[in-house]
């Protein structure tokens, strides 16, 4: 056991511990850069795990037509896709009950979105051992994507990049407590901070907390982002599903039912440049 | 002599093809969930195999298997390949010094190590990170790991031994 901890191969390997551990770091500190041998080992890994996904993908979508039916299939997407177009209808209608001018602001905002830039990304594989629901986008730094891009779907948000190697990414999501977006009521523009807990998590569902008592903020409200630095504002985070009183204080908090279903989620969108893009003042790590 | 090198890289060869469809079910997520914890299919596969690859197989093994995990774990840095590399050398030194490599020892170490790693993982990702209700990540998510991971290394164990069976004993 002594000639072990003496000899040449025990110090190459502390040696080859300290280098890892010294790249890492310097990776870290240079903004969000995952580590060269694991951003090594993913480029390696990233096809296998598209090939396997989509393989399990298929296999997944011929069950289901097996067992239920290629006409519910159909059905169901179209229900979706109503359930999609309806949901911007009220989104609309709550805004005509507004003073003329802020619906003309809000529809000047509206009217920027040409100046979106959209990067389209694959799910490729779920971090398994992170209860809230983050996962890894085949795309990286070499398709435009960055730290803090927001990630999106037709839907409504999703989360934000996290972490870039120059394939992949990862994503932390809606559902996790270090998310943190500057968000509000769309009907009582009631602001507060929309973030996750474990708890909420394990229901799929996330908060918006920081709300004042006298919030009028009720059970089926729209959520949005409110816009000044990490996401664009009006991105639609979820429906209120429940308004509940915090433990340590006197205000209250709104359980959000997201848009998007984390855990059935596929295809995503990074949202690699919008007007307005800044420093994250309230997202982010 | 030749027969028997074909022989190795070709064991070794299946314990690579072992780790790499271990990896893509745990992060397919192909594993069944049980109240929310799922098995570390790729951290018992390192203790195992590094009982027969002793400390330097078992530490490079460990090296390779950590650097996919961390590509794939949120906030990970390095976390799993340094973690690994440790835990299959040290397994690796453990085998050759103390223990026999039976069954009982596969299940003794990794009983050690595997508590050892949900432990280190909770403490770095969660309560070193400021998480709320970090006990609660712990008891639910780390210890339903462990016991679920614990339960599924023995099958694992008699797979591995299988396939190494008839590799040479590495000094």
């Amino acid at each position: 056991m002594r000639f072990f901890f003496r000899s040449p191969r025990f110090k190459a390997m502390m040696a080859a511990i300290a280098i890892i551990l010294v790249v890492t770091i310097g990776a870290r500190l240079i903004g969000g850069w995952i580590a060269p041998q694991a951003s090594i080992a993913g480029a390696i890994a990233a096809p296998f795990q598209k090939l396997f996904g989509a393989i399990s993908n298929q296999i997944e979508d011929i069950t289901t037509a097996f067992t239920e039916g290629q006409q519910l299939m159909e059905e169901n997407a179209a229900l979706e896709e109503e359930v999609r177009r309806l949901t911007s209808q009220v989104i609309d209608y709550q805004k005509t009950k507004e003073e003329n001018a802020f619906y003309k602001d809000f529809l000047e905002l509206k009217e920027q979105n040409p100046d979106f830039q959209f990067e389209p990304a694959m799910l490729i594989s779920r971090d398994t051992e992170d209860p809230f629901g983050g996962f890894t986008i085949d795309k990286g730094s070499l398709s435009g994507v960055a730290v803090n891009d927001p990630v999106i779907t037709a839907d409504g948000l999703v989360g934000y990049v996290s972490e870039v190697a120059p394939s992949y990414s990862k994503v932390t999501t809606v559902l996790d407590q270090k998310m943190r977006a500057g968000a509000y009521d769309r009907r009582t523009r009631d602001a507060g901070i929309a973030s996750g807990t474990i708890e909420l998590a394990e229901n799929g569902q996330c908060r918006l907390y920081n709300l004042p008592r006298s919030s009028g903020v009720n059970i089926g409200d729209y959520v949005v982002t409110s816009g000044g630095g990490l996401f664009p504002d009006g991105l639609l985070i979820g429906t209120v599903a429940d308004v509940r009183q915090e433990e340590q204080d006197i205000s209250v908090y709104a359980v959000i039912d997201p848009a998007t279903d984390i855990a059935g989620l596929r295809d995503v969108m990074v949202l690699t440049y919008f007007s307005g893009q800044g420093d994250p003042l309230t997202g982010g790590e | 002599m030749q027969r028997t090198k074909s022989r190795t890289y070709l064991h070794y060869t299946a314990l690579g093809v072992l780790f790499l469809l271990l990896y893509l079910i745990q992060y397919l997520g192909l594993f069944p969930a049980i109240g929310g914890a799922r098995p570390l299919l790729v951290v018992t596969a390192v203790i195992s195999a590094s009982m027969f690859l002793r400390q330097w197989g078992g530490a490079a093994f460990g090296c390779v298997a950590g650097m996919f995990l961390d590509a794939v774990t949120s906030r990970a840095n390095c976390f799993n390949t340094v973690t690994l590399l440790v835990f299959g050398c040290v397994v690796g030194l453990l085998i050759t010094c103390l223990f026999n490599n039976t069954l009982g020892a596969n299940f003794l170490l990794q009983a050690g190590f595997l508590f050892l790693y949900v432990l280190l993982r909770w403490f770095f990702f969660y309560f070193t990170a400021g998480y709320e209700d970090a006990g609660y990540l712990f008891v639910k998510y780390g210890l339903g790991d462990f016991v679920y991971t614990l339960v599924l290394s023995i099958p694992l164990y008699l797979l591995i031994r299988r396939l190494m069976r008839q590799v040479p004993t590495v000094a």
